[in-house]
């Protein structure tokens, strides 16, 4: 028996998921990529058959499905479109799941029953740097804080109906929710998943209430942490499938590009490149399903999910450029997709926690 | 309305590469990818469009192997009530009249008002299960239907002929309708469907139940056919290759 051994459930939805990214995103994919326009229509249909609320319970009117079905679904996505891909896993990682693990009654009622009637949630990553008090003031009060400034990278930030925002207080990290009506984004120039909706954010006076925190100060360190363990399982599989999505391209036209009278697939050299990128995509594959699979029988995942995203991350853009080197010179060229494919296995490595954060904290672990 | 829409799993071979295996008579299938036929999906979809208006219930039924489970279960995520398979094993010694004969032993016993099926299975193509069906059963049927609107005890069905023709007919049910591509727009599965169509239970009946079954033709090769002539692209400037062009048509008294 293979280690990877998906169930009957889990063959059928990749099957469907399959079905829907080459008959509706395929055909649009290109376009929207390069206009770096939110398909706002494939979202919608997404959603309308589940995709929104991916692992949200069926009492608030998600599909309920396990963590490998997840990244069944994102890798299926991301090997015709990582932006789509990229969408579903945050909205069902970064948004959804925080709210199901550390949210009351009230907040699961409020918001996850928001996201599976079809409603998009983004969130707020955190400064990479100490931003200035130029550009970001937070003023504390009695009643809590009031922030004036400017944020980077905002997940889903294009067409989120409300944002998860964690938030650094001299106490330690809240999380917090922030209505549509309380920000003003503006579309990110990013070079990869272009069609993401990643936007920068203004806000302008807004009061952070009690009533919209759901994770406070004590539990905020832990918190963030087991969002990002878990989340860093359904990006790794946004990773393997660009990574997929990589080898087939190179193999297609290996198979189809003559030089010096002969296919190129016939060279060793060429060989020897797909070679490399199926090898590594499978020990990824097993990596990413192994972290999954972890999740969903109750086990430790912490560790497994961080080596998957590093691993995964880093593959897909080894197999990006070795399909670009394979195109020659056409690789290089927006005509074909393989420059994308390497672009978005690029931002892959960096959103929402790069490896070297992933690294240090396997090292931390190891070391103790 | 009870509809009962046979369905088929099939290699996708529109856009595979398609190699004859080492017995001559059949394709290598292991690297293909399969999925249920393309005009069984517009048959199941008018079956659900049809239940909608009316209600009833909806009985799809495949003559298959293990693998074609998955064809049944998308099927029920779609809105198929209950899932029948006819098991057989070796699909090889299946054809067209023999499909239609295992399926007439199963559906002449039950309560049904339609049934629907394909126009055609993309890999044999032979279009044979369906009219044969409804010879077995001896009831009216209309083939490559287009268009189809159903009322209490008849149905008036449309069909696209050559030349522009659209025909149509006023059938008496129960009735068989072979159903023609683009008729509707076939839905996916919802992903909650595809979770409850997993655990829902099949009806498995074995071939072997309605005896020996003769099939009317058998493979006696299949091969790629020899190319027999090479394209021949013509060089020069426009007047040279246009000038080329009319002597080889004239060459070959076409004018």
């Amino acid at each position: 028996m293979s280690l990877i051994e998906f169930n009957g459930e889990q063959k059928l939805i990749q099957k469907e998921v399959k079905n829907f990214a080459s008959t509706e995103l395929e055909p649009i994919t290109e376009d929207i990529e390069k206009n770096a326009t939110f398909p706002t229509d494939i979202i919608k249909k997404l959603a309308e058959l589940g995709f929104s609320a991916l692992i949200i319970p069926e009492k608030y009117g998600g599909v309920e499905m396990d963590t490998t079905s997840l990244c069944i679904t994102v890798e299926e996505l991301s090997k015709v479109c990582a932006s789509v891909g990229t969408i579903l896993a945050i909205n069902n990682c970064l948004v959804a799941y925080p709210i199901m693990k550390f949210g009351d009654e009230e907040h699961k009622k409020k918001y996850l029953d928001k996201l599976s009637l079809g409603e998009i949630g983004g969130y707020i990553c955190e400064p990479e740097i100490d931003i200035s008090e130029d550009e970001f003031v937070a003023e504390k009060s009695e009643k809590g804080h009031k922030i004036t400034g400017k944020r980077n990278f905002i997940l889903n930030g294009q067409v989120a109906k409300f944002l998860i925002m964690p938030f650094q207080t001299s106490a330690g990290k809240a999380f917090y929710f922030i209505e549509k009506d309380d920000f003003d984004s503006e579309k990110s120039n990013i070079l990869g998943i272009r069609a993401a909706g990643i936007t920068d954010i203004k806000f302008d006076e807004l009061s952070l209430k009690s009533e919209n925190c759901f994770i406070n100060e004590e539990d905020g360190k832990s918190a963030i942490e087991d969002i990002r363990d878990y989340t860093n399982i359904a990006f790794s599989a946004v990773s393997l499938g660009l990574a997929q999505a990589s080898l087939e391209a190179a193999i297609k036209y290996s198979k189809e590009r003559k030089q010096f009278g002969k296919f190129i697939s016939e060279f060793p050299m060429i060989q020897e490149m797909l070679t490399e990128m199926k090898i590594k995509i499978d020990a990824a594959r097993f990596l990413v399903y192994d972290a999954a699979s972890k999740f969903d029988n109750g086990k430790n995942f912490s560790e497994a999910s961080k080596i998957a995203r590093v691993f995964s991350g880093d593959i897909a853009v080894f197999c990006g450029l070795n399909s670009i080197q394979i195109y020659g010179g056409y690789g290089y060229m927006k005509d074909y997709p393989v420059e994308r494919y390497f672009r978005d296995a690029k931002v892959l490595q960096l959103l929402e926690a790069t490896p070297r954060l992933q690294k240090e904290n396997i090292a931390l672990e190891l070391l103790k | 309305m009870n509809i009962i829409v046979c369905i088929k799993r099939v290699p996708q071979t529109a856009e595979a590469e398609v190699k004859v295996d080492s017995s001559g008579k059949d394709i290598e299938k292991d690297r293909l990818i399969f999925d249920t036929n393309e005009s069984d999906t517009y048959a199941l979809e008018e079956a659900v469009l049809q239940k909608e208006k009316f209600g009833g219930s909806i009985t799809v039924i495949t003559v298959g192997d293990e693998d074609s489970e998955e064809t049944l279960r998308i099927a029920l995520a779609k809105g198929a009530d209950e899932a029948i398979r006819i098991k057989v094993e070796d699909l090889d010694e299946l054809d067209g009249f023999k499909t239609a004969q295992i399926l007439h032993k199963i559906i002449k016993d039950m309560d049904f008002d339609i049934i629907f099926t394909g126009c055609l299975a993309t890999d044999d193509a032979y279009s044979q299960v369906g009219t044969t069906l409804a010879k077995l059963l001896e009831i009216p049927h209309a083939s490559l239907v287009t268009k189809i609107e159903l009322s209490e005890n008849s149905a008036d069905a449309y069909r696209e002929l050559e030349g522009g023709l659209l025909e149509h007919l006023k059938i008496k049910l129960p009735a068989l309708f072979t159903i023609q591509t683009g008729i509707n727009v076939p839905r996916y599965a919802s992903l909650i469907a595809i979770r409850r169509a997993a655990r829902k239970e099949l009806n498995e009946i074995s071939k072997t139940e309605f005896g020996e079954m003769k099939s009317n033709s058998f493979i006696e090769e299949l091969f790629t056919p020899p190319v027999s002539k090479l394209a021949e692209i013509l060089s020069g400037n426009p007047d040279e290759v246009s000038e080329k062009l009319t002597g080889i048509i004239k060459e070959k008294g076409l004018i």
